[in-house]
């Protein structure tokens, strides 16, 4: 059988992983990723369907946590910001979000008068500043505290729907800890889409002298003396044996499980292992021959109260007009369903969906064609896991980590949980092995 | 002949994006078009839930 070897081996090329791969390399590091898919990225990806640009699943990056990585990393990457970051539709209006002020621009935005937008923003305000909220309280309970109002209970339930949760199913110190932790405020996206960032990351680990394989998947990871020592994948049809210093799984927790054998890990791990469950939306990706009047000037509309399930649409062709063919706009629209826990009724919550797109979408029929409605759930979930749970990212097998955004603190959502783990492997990992 | 298996299928969609002649359609659960599918298995491979397999 072929060998290779390499300090780290890295089984899947989602965020998590290229991020621990990008560093490790940096730091003098061989790394080699491996990924079974054909393409790079996992739900940060960006593919074609005749001409269109669609995301496999981020769709927007931050350039503070995204761009400071490609610029630590050496990876170009290229962000385009809109001018404004969203325009949030509040009882009929719209109106656009300030980068400076937001909270209390929209919050004031959302309240009846001054005194509930004062009551409610002092309350916001010391719950980041001072007591976070329980987890043990949802973050809907959280805000009931302090006002009936359908627009402020409408807008803490869109600033989380985003990660795939309602705000009844949020936990409220989780929400609060997402803002103090994993904030950011430059929200963008590349040229070609979110999938250009992955690319990025596997273009300077290149560049370093790492190396990625897709279209190869692992097959079984090597075990011994309680050590985790490489592993078996199979590429053009050929089995390879790969021996490393460490193991960092970027596979989903159960698969990493199934990788490894659960013989190796114990019964209390695997039941942790059992919990992990993503979070679901429905993305209906879309095309129309015009600019829609109301995303003029922003391209994101968010809409906070009129909706049933529809939460955000988004025209990237203002900015990145390379994602649509000419004379053509793509368009993003997002819900999440009613509860977050499966079985979920699909059929129903598209229609609940496209209800709310001809009532949000002037002459929708006439102007908008349906190119694709992608789903999003469990494994290939929005978020990896449910708020506030996470595995570590060390798992019972020495010297085989977790990576991705089921292993991130809490606080760290989606493709923003992923960077952070894969940061927290690779710093661990440097501590702990020496580069060949 | 490529077999879509309904349990496993998310619905993700990814697989439609390497289909020449868009022969797999629908969401939910993605379904092959037997009158469009020309048996190429370009799409082999390309599902992240593995619910996608050729059978004889």
């Amino acid at each position: 059988m072929k060998q290779v070897k390499c300090d780290v081996l890295v089984i899947g090329s989602g965020i998590g992983g290229t991020t621990a791969a990008a560093l490790l390399t940096k730091a003098g590091y061989e790394a080699l990723v491996v990924e079974k898919l054909p393409f790079v990225g996992g739900r940060c990806a960006t593919l074609d369907y005749h001409g269109f640009k669609i995301n496999t699943g981020a769709a927007m990056l931050g350039d503070e946590i995204h761009g400071a990585l490609c610029r630590e990393v050496g990876a170009e990457l290229e962000l385009r910001v809109p001018d404004h970051m969203i325009v949030f539709r509040i009882r009929g209006k719209d109106y656009p979000a300030p980068k400076k002020g937001f909270w209390k621009t929209i919050i004031g935005l959302a309240a009846r008068d001054d005194a509930e937008a004062e009551r409610m923003y002092e309350a916001f305000k010391q719950g980041l500043t001072w007591a976070e909220p329980s987890y043990s309280m949802s973050l809907d309970d959280w805000a009931r505290q302090y006002t009936d109002n359908a627009s402020i209970l409408g807008l803490f339930h869109f600033m989380t729907l985003g990660t795939g949760v309602n705000s009844y199913e949020m936990p409220a110190g989780e929400f609060f800890r997402q803002i103090t932790e994993g904030a950011v405020m430059t929200w963008a996206s590349p040229p070609l889409g979110c999938g250009q960032f992955s690319d990025a990351l596997v273009g300077a680990l290149k560049r370093m002298g790492g190396d990625t394989w897709t279209r190869c998947p692992a097959i079984r990871i090597k075990v011994k003396d309680g050590a985790a020592t490489g592993a078996l994948v199979r590429k053009d049809g050929e089995d390879i044996e790969i021996t490393a210093q460490a193991v960092i799984s970027n596979a989903a927790p159960w698969r990493t499980v199934e990788l490894v054998g659960r013989e190796f890990l114990s019964p209390g791990y695997l039941k942790d292992v059992a919990a992990v469950q993503g979070t679901p939306m429905i993305c209906f990706h879309m095309a129309t021959d015009r600019q829609l009047p109301m995303l003029e000037g922003s391209g994101c509309l968010s809409l906070v109260e009129e909706s049933r399930r529809l939460f955000l649409i988004v025209d990237y062709t203002p900015i990145c007009p390379e994602m649509a063919p000419k004379g053509k706009h793509i368009l993003e629209a997002a819900s999440v369903p009613a509860s977050i826990h499966p079985p979920y009724d699909f059929k129903k919550e598209v229609a609940l969906t496209l209800q709310d797109l001809r009532n949000s979408i002037p002459d929708f029929d006439k102007h908008v064609q349906i190119l694709r409605i992608n789903i999003a759930q469990g494994e290939w979930g929005v978020a990896g896991s449910l708020p506030g749970y996470s595995l570590p990212i060390k798992t019972p097998v020495y010297g085989l980590y977790l990576a991705g955004d089921r292993s991130a603190p809490k606080g760290w959502w989606c493709s923003l949980a992923a960077i952070k783990s894969g940061r927290l492997v690779a710093e661990d990992l440097i501590r702990r092995f020496k580069p060949a | 002949m490529v077999i879509i298996d309904e349990k496993k299928c998310v619905g993700c969609g990814i697989c439609t994006h390497f289909c020449p002649v868009d022969a797999l359609e629908g969401w939910v659960v993605i379904e092959v078009n037997r009158e469009r599918c020309t048996d190429c298995l370009d799409c082999v491979g390309t599902c992240p839930v593995d619910a996608l397999e050729v059978k004889e």
